[in-house]
């Protein structure tokens, strides 16, 4: 093909790419050095402007004040994920906006494809729903307290004694006022779990100390249910957790073991070594058992099992679905090993802090298993991300330092790198630079981890920069950061 | 030891009185509002305030913060009673200055002791 008919080509797929942009109720942009280059009509509908008036103009002009950075940030990455930021229209009224960014070539340079849409119907939804979410919880547990504490204090006979039947009903009517009250907090306990608003507060705990007041607490239950609580401790090493989450969980599965048991029986908590580099909980009964059909559904929310005594004992069927996604989040896991007939013993597992001095450099073996190179100079935060990566199947190899990295780059060619931008003899930029020039690592992807937003400079010289984490991150958003550079690690994908 | 209560609810401040006078060293005063928990507790002495976090007017935690900034007040000790029981919203609660954030539903035989034991008594 000739020079001309190249030309000619080109002009025909933006005629018909305005065409088709302009049908589309979406905004769609091409922006070019942080400006609009293209756009279609809906692009300037959306932002109460004339074609002209965005045309050449930076695309951060039509983003509010509050949302640039993160907006900047989406350029950046170009993650070609929807992301949530407030638009700004030619009158100075913000409103809602969706933006996808992806990296694409215009006119022979590199550009980005940016689609935008108006969710404020969608933000009022979602603002509505957490307004009902906070009536449920104040407006709800108001009369609650009311019922329940006078429920309470007849039946204690604080105002009088009342005959044994009347007796019976106060303490019918506490307990299911008691069940209400349980099936709130799960409720909205769940609801923040799937907005992904639970905010862990992970340090290093003394599990010992975790089983031992959780057992305590529940003394009186196991009274009340006439079963012994036994604890067995193999294994006292520290894990790095969030306190109130772990005793929530533990309290769930001991007080599951304590309704499910015989009368006589006894429950036993221990604590013993887990997966490499885990600790493991577990609560045995000796209740009728789960069938293996069954046991898929348990940590389903409201899946609580029909079994004779099960809603006699008031659960809510939300525990252990709770319970799931609290293990899953502090980046554990949980289950259940259950023979019909004998019992079942509930497990979870949680990362263990290391001990100081523990192998975290590990050399890659060859070439065929280049693995993830994080360049972080904390050593708490390097073994807490070498667990989550070799945990998810990653192989891991650790630089403390630029110079670390610029050695182990030498030495092996990683699949990805995670890293810290502030390090002690200098800025991660600086390793982006030493990419950018180096044969063969042009195109390493790089995640990056970090305190603060990308700054312009940032921005300019990370085109490889596939996702900019701010500290602290989820591990979920970790390993999807890494899955979206690099695929599935290789221990997980075989198992396919 | 001498307690000042505040909840806007009569219901609850009924419940309040009976619960906490199952512990017989416990004088409790019940108030309906946080204006008047102010102006009790700069015209009395208490050993510790009970409040209700949402009451209309000056709400519970707004209440706690000037009982804090009055120099004769500030050393009373302070307890939320609430039905804002999220961790964010107790974490918001404890930043007024009160020692501690007791939930509602309580359980009222237990009330007296959950409430010496969040004030150290």
């Amino acid at each position: 093909m000739d020079r001309h008919s190249d030309e000619q080509t080109r002009r025909e797929r933006e005629e018909l790419f305005r065409k088709l942009s302009s049908a589309a109720s979406e905004g769609i942009a091409i922006i070019v050095e942080d400006r609009v280059e293209e756009a279609n009509n809906a692009f300037g509908r959306l932002f109460g402007r004339e074609l002209c008036d965005v045309l050449g103009r930076p695309l951060l002009d039509c983003i509010a004040p509050e949302s640039r950075d993160g907006v900047a940030r989406q350029i950046t990455i170009a993650s070609e994920k929807p992301y949530d930021a407030r638009g700004r229209k030619k009158d100075g009224s913000t409103f809602h906006i969706e933006l996808t960014i992806r990296r694409i070539t215009f006119r022979d340079r590199a550009a980005l494809g940016c689609v935008v849409r108006d969710i404020t119907e969608r933000k009022e939804i979602d603002r509505l729903k957490s307004e009902f979410v906070s009536i449920v919880s104040h407006e709800l547990r108001t009369p609650l307290t009311s019922i329940r504490g006078s429920l309470g204090l007849m039946e204690a006979g604080a105002v009088g004694e009342l005959p044994p039947k009347a007796r019976d009903l106060a303490r019918i009517a506490r307990q299911n006022a008691d069940r209400l009250i349980r099936l709130i907090n799960d409720i909205l306990d769940l609801e923040k779990m799937e907005a992904g608003k639970v905010q862990l507060q992970i340090a290093a705990l003394e599990p010992v100390d975790l089983v031992q007041s959780t057992v305590a607490e529940l003394r009186g239950m196991a009274v009340l249910y006439k079963v012994a609580i036994t604890t067995r401790i193999d294994c006292r090493d520290r894990i790095a957790a969030d306190r109130d989450r772990v005793v929530q969980v533990l309290t769930n599965l001991v007080s599951n073991a304590l309704k499910f048991s015989p009368e006589g029986g006894g429950v036993e908590v221990s604590l013993m070594g887990g997966a490499q580099g885990f600790l493991r909980f577990a609560v045995r009964d000796h209740g009728q058992g789960i069938a293996p059909d069954q046991i898929q559904r348990l940590f389903t929310p409201f899946e609580q099992l029909e079994a004779a005594n099960t809603r006699r004992r008031g659960g809510t069927g939300l525990g252990l679905a709770i319970s799931r996604s609290l293990v899953e989040q502090q980046g554990g896991r949980i289950g259940v090993d259950s023979t019909v007939g004998q019992g079942s013993e509930f497990w979870f597992e949680l990362p263990l802090v290391p001990a100081p001095g523990a192998q975290e450099l590990t050399p890659a073996a060859d070439d065929s298993h280049p693995g993830v190179l994080v360049v972080e100079d904390d050593d708490a935060v390097a073994r807490v991300l070498g667990i989550m990566l070799r945990r998810d199947g990653h192989e891991v190899t650790r630089a403390a330092t630029l110079g670390e990295a610029r050695q182990a780059l030498a030495a092996h060619r990683p699949s990805v790198i995670l890293l810290d931008m502030k390090l002690p003899d200098g800025s991660g930029l600086e390793l982006l630079d030493h990419l950018a020039v180096t044969e063969g690592l042009e195109q390493l992807p790089v995640v990056v981890l970090s305190g603060v937003e990308p700054s312009f400079d940032h921005r300019t010289r990370s085109e490889r920069v596939v996702e900019w984490l701010i500290k602290p991150f989820a591990e979920r958003e970790l390993l999807r950061a890494l899955r979206d550079a690099i695929g599935e690690p290789r221990a997980r994908s075989g198992e396919r | 030891m001498r307690l000042l209560c505040a909840d806007d609810e009569e219901d609850i401040r009924t419940i309040l009185e009976l619960a906490l006078s199952l512990d017989p060293e416990l004088e409790v005063e019940l108030v309906d509002s946080g204006e008047a928990a102010l102006a009790r507790a700069r015209a009395n002495r208490y050993d510790a305030i009970v409040l209700d976090g949402m009451m209309p007017g000056l709400d519970g935690y707004e209440t706690c913060r000037r009982l804090k900034a009055d120099p004769s007040t500030a050393s009373i000790p302070v307890v939320f009673l609430t039905a804002k029981t999220q961790r964010g919203e107790v974490e918001q609660a404890l930043t007024t200055g009160a020692v501690a954030c007791l939930q509602k539903p309580f359980d009222p035989l237990t009330l007296a002791a959950d409430l010496r034991a969040a004030l150290g008594r």
